[in-house]
């Protein structure tokens, strides 16, 4: 355990003392503000609009479809995860690929911690930098439930859906990040691999039968509507929970297999 | 404390060990030397257990470096040819973490620190990042951190390239001052490097031992260069045996 908390501070440290981390988290917030800003002020124009036009036909109830949580809250989470799927790929590019590159990894791979030990306190080290991005979420939705009045619920699940989104992709940024050598080359794929995850059901559409459940099945946005919208099925929890295992075994695999070249 | 036999390690088609044996016995300091490219690297991280041979055997400190990798390990005090520096921590805090990650915690942990850092000469820049230090300091700070768990077996990997002439002859004396309580397993293709600090000087060329020899006055120096060179000259040592004993009868003589 306490070489699991060793590996865990070193990451953290590593991670903190570089200016990546500190540039996504600002990004991932100056976006994220952005975003939040326009759907808000697309809200405004609207209520206000809206407000002319009930009172024209003096019929308030129309106010009353007007709805924070699909209008401004499901937007939002969508817009995160888009910044998710960029962002990630360069918070996890360096996490094994660098140690590769300054040889630390020999140290690693000569020092009493197994596979299982060393991924779980380099994950867990990981997890905790881009874990600020959900931080940087609750930032955002704390305003909306200062100055207005959204349901609690579907907040609640869309946050829980970000984390489980973040941890998902930073296994999978991570495993990437074993593989290769070069922190240039884990970002491209790893930001290649999510993107793909995004788009892979746009042509679900003009698909039928088993394509198409096949394709809606990998696609990470369809997964994650029902976190955003409060309406989260268990095959949602499963697919990230599974992307998260898949990523870490990965890991696991390929930093135990490096003895054996 | 170190056995090795039968040591065979291919790269693709490319055969870099052929067949190494060889033994090291408790508290002593024995240098690994020969050309480069001769096999010293393949040989030292198959024993610090960061590579697999493809056949033969390697015991160290009695456990297998197959078999009980993790009993290897927990033994082993191990500074690479490229020492695993984490450049942007200080010195006090790498340390701190080699240290935890060998399993000394708590005040122990300190004390290991404080006393690896005076002993490697740390002390002027432990709080600074070791990604500002010169080539001679980041070397030391690899040293300590072979050393910073007391390990029972040290293996070092060209431990003084690099450092200028005042360094080398301190961390010489560094290393001279493990005998008897840790055994060293050190290599390097500089003879004098040896020839001062070891007490046995294992000779590798091609992936075989070409040479086992003791240093004593007779051998260091010019019998010592003697011995290298015409161990490494392969067309001077047509057939070397597998077995090491034969060839160092043969060139001793």
């Amino acid at each position: 355990m306490s070489r699991i908390y060793a590996l865990i501070t070193r990451e953290l440290r590593t991670q903190v003392y570089s200016p990546v981390a500190w540039i996504v988290w600002t990004l991932f917030l100056f976006l994220a503000g952005w975003f939040f800003f326009s759907l808000v002020y697309q809200f405004a124009v609207i209520v206000e609009n809206t407000t002319g036009y009930a009172e024209m036909m003096q019929n308030r109830d129309i106010l009353e479809r007007l709805n924070l949580n699909e209008m401004v809250i499901a937007g939002l989470f969508s817009n995160f995860l888009v910044l998710l799927v960029f962002l990630i790929p360069a918070l996890t590019m360096r996490s094994f690929a660098e140690e590769r590159k300054q040889g630390t990894d020999e140290l690693l791979l000569t020092a009493p911690v197994t596979p299982g030990q060393l991924v779980a306190g380099k994950y867990l080290g990981q997890l905790a930098v881009s874990g600020v991005l959900v931080l940087g979420a609750v930032f955002y939705v704390a305003i909306l439930l200062h100055y207005g009045d959204p349901e609690r619920g579907p907040i609640a699940t869309g946050l829980a859906g970000l984390a489980l989104v973040v941890a998902a992709l930073t296994a999978i940024g991570f495993a990437v990040s074993t593989l290769t050598k070069s922190q240039v080359v884990a970002a491209v794929a790893t930001f290649v691999l999510f993107l793909l995850l995004y788009v892979v059901d746009w042509p679900a559409e003009s698909t039928e039968g088993v394509t198409q459940a096949f394709l809606k099945a990998l696609s990470l946005p369809a997964h994650f509507e029902g976190f955003a919208k409060g309406n989260v099925h268990s095959v949602d929890v499963v697919y990230f929970v599974s992307l998260l295992a898949a990523g870490l075994f990965t890991a696991k695999t390929a930093i135990a297999s490096q003895r054996w070249r | 404390m170190i056995e090795v036999s039968g040591l065979v390690k291919r790269y693709g088609d490319r055969e870099a060990l052929s067949g190494v044996t060889f033994r090291v016995e408790r508290g002593e300091i024995v240098g690994f030397l020969g050309p480069n490219g001769a096999g010293k690297t393949t040989t030292l991280r198959i024993l610090s257990t960061f590579l697999t041979q493809d056949a033969g055997e390697a015991k160290v400190a009695g456990f297998d470096v197959l078999k009980s990798s993790m009993d290897v390990r927990r033994r082993l005090g191990y500074l690479p040819e490229q020492p695993p520096l984490d450049l942007d921590h200080t010195v006090r805090e790498y340390l701190g973490f080699c240290a935890a990650l060998r399993g000394v915690a708590g005040k122990a942990r300190r004390t290991a620190i404080e006393s690896v850092v005076d002993r490697c000469g740390l002390a002027p820049v432990a709080g600074r990042l070791i990604g500002n230090l010169s080539k001679g300091y980041r070397q030391r700070v690899g040293l300590a951190q072979a050393l910073v768990h007391e390990p029972e077996v040290v293996i070092l990997d060209e431990p003084t390239i690099g450092l200028d002439p005042h360094q080398i002859r301190e961390i010489r004396a560094l290393i001279r001052g493990l005998a008897g309580a840790h055994t060293v397993l050190l290599s390097s293709h500089i003879l004098p490097e040896v020839a001062m600090t070891c007490s046995r000087a294992i000779v590798v060329h091609r992936g075989r031992i070409a040479a086992d020899v003791p240093i004593d006055t007779e051998t260091a120096g010019r019998g010592l260069e003697e011995t290298f060179l015409r161990a490494t000259a392969a067309d001077l040592v047509p057939e070397v045996p597998d077995t090491p004993a034969e060839p160092e009868e043969e060139v001793v003589s």
